[in-house]
């Protein structure tokens, strides 16, 4: 029997849907069996960053209203042997569904694989409600900035309010060398503020613009750092008990050099 | 260099300013009290307080309110007489 | 509902027939004969909606279902749903010889979808993730980057033409087909999709027109899953 796991922010953009799409992979190419969920329903874009638009024929809102059985409508992974997107309905809206719906859905899909991961839509409203029907546990996404830590505290209120047990949290774009300036809160800041435990941090990376660009995940490409990073967090989602290591600056040409002549200014 | 100057002048960075207000506006969205929770508050004070003065009740006002550092129960409690001595 | 059953039920806009899914004809038309039969011409004179839903019927097989319900039971077939995917038809009707053909004049956007029961003309583009959805030809003067549906009732002779055919997925009764993965940014220009052998092919629009066979450019399209 699989897990159910709820990736949610309560703030859009913060990168919920780069974040079920990398550890969906990560955990697909770890041999695991994984079904990623797109529960935005009415504004579907797993599909796109997993470079699977073109393959839709039927959605979640066909499954649930019966037009379609739950295997039409799996896509299977070009890439990944063990990787399945059940796309949300683009021609519909969040009232489509409940969340009793959901958790039957929910049931079947977790006798078929080992990870079944919810993207949740933004917001607390229906679509949130129903991304959390059936699942056994969640993740909250923030970037260190006040809005989205803000609304990731309403969300932990939330999930506690629907009995969830205690999320983790995945602290996503965290550029370090602010951090260092201490222009941006860090990991402990945010821990000490959200009072949750911390299941990984993503630096700010480039290569997922590109990656998403392309539709390719970043854990597929090895010199990708935030790759790199949800590579680990897969790895601890499936028990493995794997250091968090706070990420740091790269110094640049400069730095190394102001360091070696002896300049540095901090410490 | 202005951020040496700043760091050696004990300027904050903007993430104390951050963490600052974060905290200061979690305390108000944690403290999002139910009118109900409210009203038991109203209450337990009432009692409390009526026994070292008489209270007018309609009077009686209890609220979260906000400023710009800090989160304050305020309350207005019109006091109608005081009691002479405490008696219980 | 079981694969190859009927489901005969009222609704507010009078008799409903549904049709389940399932490949066997044979067994479909028994059914529909048998639930039929049970209610002994009860409805005579009723208007009758006739739910194809995801059901694939050929055009004589629709025809001869019809004809079971009109003729050997007095109803008259009213309209014939496939289901949701014509449902929310609503272009102005320009009647032209055939099929009937409906005219959108508007961009479809993201979330938007048009159906419509004959051809369907769109002056107008269709951005990913919007749907054009018709039971004949779908023809789009302006960009087609979405989803395009001809012969969404299994007409196999339908196409879809575009100004500028770069669709996320083509699909043509019931084939589907979406733009080979190493696509090159193709030609500019018209170009027309269509069955052929089984498989949706796209050709430039000028040479068909021009009848050459020369300057054919085919690209077979992969067949979606």
């Amino acid at each position: 029997m699989g897990e159910v796991i709820v990736i949610t922010s309560g703030k859009g953009g913060v990168g919920k849907t780069t974040t079920t799409a990398n550890l969906g992979a990560a955990l697909a190419s770890m041999g695991r069996r994984v079904c990623l969920v797109d529960a935005d329903i009415g504004l579907r874009n797993l599909d796109v960053v997993l470079g699977l638009e073109n393959r839709i024929v039927y959605d979640l809102v066909d499954v649930v209203e019966g037009f379609a059985r739950l295997k039409q409508a799996l896509i299977k992974d070009k890439r990944l042997e063990s990787l399945y997107l059940l796309p949300a309905a683009q021609t519909k809206d969040k009232t489509a569904v409940n969340p009793q719906q959901m958790q039957s859905l929910m049931e079947d899909l977790k006798g078929e694989f080992d990870f079944v991961l919810v993207d949740s839509p933004a917001g607390i409203e229906q679509g949130f409600r129903n991304a959390i029907a059936g699942a056994g546990r969640a993740v909250v996404v923030a970037t260190p900035e006040v809005s989205s830590v803000r609304d990731a505290d309403r969300i932990i209120g939330l999930l506690e309010a629907a009995e969830l047990p205690a999320p983790s949290l995945i602290v996503n774009r965290l550029r370090p060398q602010m951090v260092r300036k201490g222009d941006m809160m860090g990991i402990d800041d945010m821990i000490e503020i959200l009072a949750i435990e911390l299941l990984g941090v993503v630096p700010e990376d480039e290569s997922i613009v590109v990656s998403t660009n392309r539709g390719d995940p970043a854990v597929l490409a090895p010199s990708s750092r935030a790759g790199q990073a949800f590579r680990n967090i897969a790895r601890r989602l499936m028990g493995e008990d794997v250091p968090v290591l706070e990420p740091v600056a790269d110094e640049g040409f400069f730095g190394r050099l102001r360091r070696l002549m002896g300049l540095r200014q901090e410490g | 260099m202005f951020e040496l100057l700043g760091r050696l002048f004990g300027r904050e960075g903007s993430k104390d300013v951050a963490k600052e207000r974060l905290r200061l506006v979690l305390v108000h969205d944690r403290s999002q009290m139910s009118p109900q929770l409210l009203e038991n508050l109203k209450n337990d004070l009432l009692r409390v307080i009526g026994e070292y003065m008489e209270i007018e009740p309609e009077g009686f006002l209890v609220d979260l309110q906000t400023n710009e550092n800090q989160v304050a129960l305020v309350a207005n409690i019109p006091v109608r007489r005081m009691k002479r001595a405490f008696t219980k | 509902m079981r694969k190859n059953d009927v489901l005969i039920k009222g609704t507010k806009e009078g008799i409903l027939v549904a049709l389940g899914e399932g490949d066997d004809y044979l067994a479909l038309k028994r059914r529909l004969e048998e639930r039929l039969g049970s209610f002994a011409r009860f409805f005579t004179g009723t208007e009758v909606t006739l739910e194809v839903g995801r059901r694939h019927l050929t055009p004589s097989q629709l025809r001869e279902l019809e004809e079971i319900i009109t003729r050997e039971h007095g109803m008259r077939v009213l309209r014939v749903r496939p289901g949701r995917v014509l449902e929310d038809a609503g272009p102005e009707k320009v009647p032209v010889e055939g099929r009937p053909t409906g005219v959108v004049k508007r961009t479809l956007r993201s979330g938007q979808r048009v159906a419509y029961d004959g051809n369907l003309v769109l002056f107008g583009d269709v951005h990913p993730g919007a749907e054009v959805v018709a039971s004949g030809d779908v023809v789009v003067l302006g960009s087609l980057y979405g989803v395009a549906h001809a012969g969404a009732r299994g007409a196999e002779d339908a196409v879809v033409a575009a100004l500028r055919l770069r669709p996320t997925q083509i699909r043509i009764g019931v084939h589907i087909g979406r733009p080979p993965e190493d696509d090159p940014p193709g030609e500019e220009g018209p170009e027309i999709a269509r069955v052929r052998d089984g498989q949706i092919v796209v050709e430039r629009y000028a040479a068909m027109k021009m009848g050459g066979q020369a300057e054919r450019r085919e690209t077979a399209w992969a067949k979606s899953s």
